[in-house]
């Protein structure tokens, strides 16, 4: 495993609503490992958006960081000034939105929009810019004279998303978070999608960080997945670790309640209860009120992040118990 | 509720119609009406027994407010009332209906809604001699109720796209039920909002019809008092009489601001909790 | 006889008032049966038509063409005649009044239904706690709002089967619910036919939720207002002919990452998903399939059985290689 090239450390993110404090990210580490395709999979409502929203300081009107470090390439970005901050956006940091084929202006040509966007950023001769976002399209699977000379409205849902990818791209950044890409995509566009980031992936060396709900979307295409639950990170390790040897019992009950196209369906079950309020989450470990391991240690103590094996982190008292299953 | 009186705006505009309300039940009891003449006591500027003032007869101007915010209110809120009930009919119905029947009455509702009211109450007015407060109220409503029955048929236009309305005629509960338990208690926030404005709306008009002397139902009110005070007696010309003058004015001006913040208020309270359950 | 059939229906919408030969075909020749008791996951990418016929099985719609029989009477002919079907939606807030709480959801319709006035409590006590709202006292006054979307789904649930429904129209019942929730909705909606003996129409565009809801069932796969394949679910998924079919499943997302890694994404001569208003000639699949021959360009295939109860619309079903999923 690389060097990480985002070191989240300790964030803490909260939202003023009226019903009071929501901590949406609770004390929250992570590294994303350089040249790496992590995927952070988790429910919704369990603060995975916030946490990519506060990589880059974009969050809505009521949220604030209370909290932490986020080290991009050794420096914590959420000290710098927003000058600087900037800079970083879209030139280092690329970053996909939800939905985000409803972001392009559809009064503009695609060619238009992606100089506009280099522009904004640098000085680059037209043609140059052009080039560079052909050979973009090209590797996304998109026609570059027919897409660059189109309107938005001309393009299909999952044609709009892969020209937003491949604009997020055009200043060369060394990271793309892409926050639920495949939404709103039927489910072939959604597999062709994530092939084209595969293959971005390996072509490009850029690092990936891919949020998503849906859990069977990152076995494909990532290396590593990161499992958050009720505001705090569960579980990390490899791809196939947290698939085949899961060691938090939400992560093996989340993998247990999702059925699939093949394989048995007889052991599938849903995880009895609901997922906790934010605003009074439960004591201890967040998990414990749907968990059958939990006894009292868990209700009163908040589990740290341990080693379960190399390279896999789990937070549970009860990890060694629940392996043996 | 809560958010209610954490909503200052409601909280004042409440206070102030609370006053009001107070003023024209309990007021007349508390306030008597002179009903002597003082001629040499005419025209004078607010003093101690009489805050506001006397008027050209020598009487006072706060006991006649007081006794005048009766008939303005008791005659707005029947406009309002009447106006609201005309509107919920048309706009659900409409609403409901859809088609030929919707189109037409949209029409309709359109053609009241380009005419000018206040001539044509005016007119009205003069012509049938309004003779009590009830067909008076009618004549208001006759022209308010429009823009609200407009605003209720596309409520009801977006609730009917809303499944459990759907649901609920699958599950065969018939459109009466459909009517007065699906769609009016979705439509009430809205119409209990607008009730204020209408009831300022009628307020400006039956003031502007009185103070014309085309209401002949009720002899004191505000804008009967306005008529006195500026065209029978040219009080307006006199400077101490200015608070005979500006009273009735003030009362007006006060009462609207109230129910104002009430209704811009109340919207506040409705519309983010609306919001945040979708 | 079965319960619902649906035979030849076509449903094309028009827009606007001008009488435009341009519509949106939803429906194209669609035919499936529904068993007493069975359950028929229907199975299709959004804008192929699986909503439209799931509103044209509970009468809700009418065909452009074609025949709706409910327990083989057409529904059409006959006035007044509708399938004693309910509808599950996507939506379980929209499917909710608001300003009504859960108490007043449930005993509306149960007084429409008979439930005498002094016994509305209690059976609203008990039909909660059959579909699993507990403790069901807690319930009853709170508003949807209140609920999570797992419970405001088990109320619209609840609410369906009051009426005691021969079938329930389950439309995406359990895409807004959240991943680890939703096979309780799914196993409740199970024990509905188990133990009332409700069928279910199960419309879908998820594959493994299908094949979990229906294992015991059957499945039709749709495409561009067409029913490209039908059959069991076990065999229809072990042995799939159309090639749309098989393209579906080797995109499915599968959560285990070796599998998913080896499986081949198919390859489609066209990625993007065709309009409704101007489907293409002959076979609607032809511009993207692999396979796709002179003929499919010509003529329609017609939905033919291929082996006991599978059935296909394709010209090159005999025709096509083996198809493995990895």
């Amino acid at each position: 495993m690389n060097e990480p090239i985002l070191s989240i450390r300790d964030l803490v993110v909260e939202f003023e609503v009226r019903e009071g404090n929501l901590r949406s990210v609770d004390h929250v580490s992570l590294d994303v490992p350089k040249r790496g395709f992590m995927g952070l999979i988790g429910e919704s409502g369990c603060g995975k958006t916030t946490i990519v929203q506060a990589i880059l300081n974009l969050m809505p009107e009521n949220g604030y960081i209370r909290g932490g470090r986020i080290l991009f390439d050794g420096v914590d970005i959420l000290s710098l000034p927003p000058e600087q901050l900037r800079r970083i956006r879209w030139e280092r940091i690329a970053m996909v939105f939800q939905a985000a084929q409803n972001s392009l202006n559809p009064v503009l040509k695609v060619s238009e929009q992606m100089i506009d966007t280099v522009l904004a950023h640098r000085k680059s001769p037209k043609d140059e810019i052009l080039k560079r976002a052909a050979r973009l399209l090209e590797l996304v699977r998109l026609d570059p004279p027919r897409v660059l000379d189109s309107y938005p409205h001309e393009l299909s849902g999952g044609m709009k998303q892969r020209v937003i990818i491949a604009m997020s791209l055009l200043l060369e950044p060394e990271m793309l978070i892409l926050d639920e890409p495949t939404t709103a995509l039927d489910m072939i566009s959604q597999a062709y999608l994530m092939e084209r980031l595969k293959e971005i992936h390996r072509e490009l060396g850029i690092t990936m960080l891919m949020v998503t709900h849906d859990v069977a979307n990152v076995a494909k295409a990532a290396d590593r997945v990161a499992v958050m639950y009720a505001a705090k990170i569960l579980e990390i390790g490899g791809v196939e670790e947290i698939f085949y040897r899961p060691y938090h019992p939400y992560t093996r009950g989340l993998i247990n309640a999702i059925p699939s196209i093949v394989g048995d369906l007889s052991s599938k079950r849903p995880i009895p209860g609901l997922p906790p309020s934010l605003i009074t989450p439960p004591t201890g470990c967040r998990f414990h009120p749907r968990c059958e391991f939990a006894d009292d240690l868990c209700s009163r103590k908040e589990p740290e992040m341990e080693e379960v094996s190399p390279g896999h982190f789990a937070a549970c008292h009860h990890w060694k118990r629940a392996k043996g299953e | 509720m809560r958010t209610f009186l954490g909503n200052k705006r409601a909280l004042a505009g409440a206070a102030i119609l609370l006053l009001y309300l107070l003023m024209a039940t309990v007021g007349p009891y508390v306030v008597p009406l002179e009903a002597e003449q003082h001629p040499e006591r005419a025209l004078r500027p607010p003093s101690l027994e009489h805050p506001l003032g006397t008027d050209y007869l020598g009487r006072d101007v706060l006991a006649q407010i007081v006794h005048g915010s009766r008939d303005v209110l008791f005659v707005a809120f029947l406009a309002a009332l009447f106006a609201i009930l005309i509107a919920i009919s048309i706009g659900i119905f409409a609403g409901l209906k859809g088609g030929i029947t919707d189109q037409v009455l949209m029409t309709f509702v359109n053609m009241m809604l380009t005419i000018p009211h206040l001539p044509v109450m005016m007119i009205l007015a003069a012509v049938f001699r309004v003779k009590d407060p009830f067909s008076f109220a009618l004549i208001l409503a006759f022209w308010m109720w429009a823009g609200l029955a407009r605003a209720i048929r596309s409520q009801v236009l977006s609730l009917r796209e809303r499944e459990f309305i759907e649901a609920a005629r699958l599950l065969k509960l018939g459109t009466v039920h459909i009517v007065f338990k699906e769609i009016l208690p979705n439509v009430m926030p809205y119409v209990a909002i607008n009730f204020v404005s209408m009831m300022r709306g009628a307020i400006v008009s039956s003031v502007a019809i009185m103070f014309l002397g085309l209401a002949p139902f009720s002899a004191n009110n505000w804008g009967m008092m306005l008529n006195m005070a500026t065209i029978q007696t040219g009080a307006i010309y006199i400077p101490q009489a200015l608070s005979y003058v500006l009273s009735p004015l003030l009362a007006i001006m006060l009462l609207q601001l109230g129910g104002y913040f009430f209704a811009h208020g109340l919207e506040e309270i409705f519309n983010p909790r609306l919001r945040a359950h979708e | 006889m079965a319960l619902l059939e649906l035979r030849d229906v076509h449903k094309v919408f028009q827009r606007g008032w001008i009488r435009k030969r341009l519509g949106a075909h939803a429906a194209s020749g669609v035919s499936l049966t529904i068993e007493e008791k069975g359950i028929l996951a229907l199975v299709g990418e959004s804008g192929c038509g699986k909503t439209t016929i799931g509103r044209i099985s509970l009468g809700l719609i009418r065909p452009t063409a074609g025949h709706v029989l409910y327990q083989g009477r057409d529904i059409w002919r006959e006035d007044g005649l509708r399938p004693t079907g309910q509808l599950v939606h996507q939506d379980s807030y929209s499917a909710l009044n608001p300003v009504r709480t859960v108490y007043q959801t449930l005993a509306a319709p149960l007084r429409r239904y008979g439930t005498p006035r002094r016994r509305l409590r209690e059976e609203v006590r008990e039909l909660l706690q059959f579909v699993g709202i507990m403790p069901p006292d807690y319930f009853l006054n709170k508003y949807p709002y209140h609920l999570s979307g797992g419970m405001r789904q088990r109320l619209v649930l609840a609410r369906s089967i009051i009426p005691k429904p021969k079938f329930i129209v389950a439309d995406e019942p359990v895409s807004m619910i959240d991943a680890s929730l939703r096979l309780s909705i799914l196993d409740l909606m199970l024990k509905l036919n188990r133990e009332l003996g409700v069928a279910f129409l199960y419309i879908t565009h998820d594959l493994a939720t299908a094949r979990y809801f229906a294992q015991e069932g059957r499945i039709a796969v749709m495409y561009l207002g067409k029913i490209v394949e039908t059959g069991a679910m076990g065999e229809v998924l072990a042995r799939p002919l159309h090639p749309y079919l098989r393209a579906l499943l080797s995109a499915a997302p599968i959560p285990d990452p070796r599998l998913a890694r080896q499986r081949r994404l198919m390859a489609l001569r066209e990625a993007e998903p065709p309009s409704t208003e101007r489907p293409p000639t002959g076979c609607r699949f032809h511009p993207r399939c692999p396979h796709a021959q002179d003929i499919c360009a010509r003529e329609e295939p017609p939905l033919r059985e291929h082996a006991a109860g599978h059935g296909v619309a394709c010209h090159l079903a005999e025709t096509l290689p083996q198809w493995r999923l990895i």
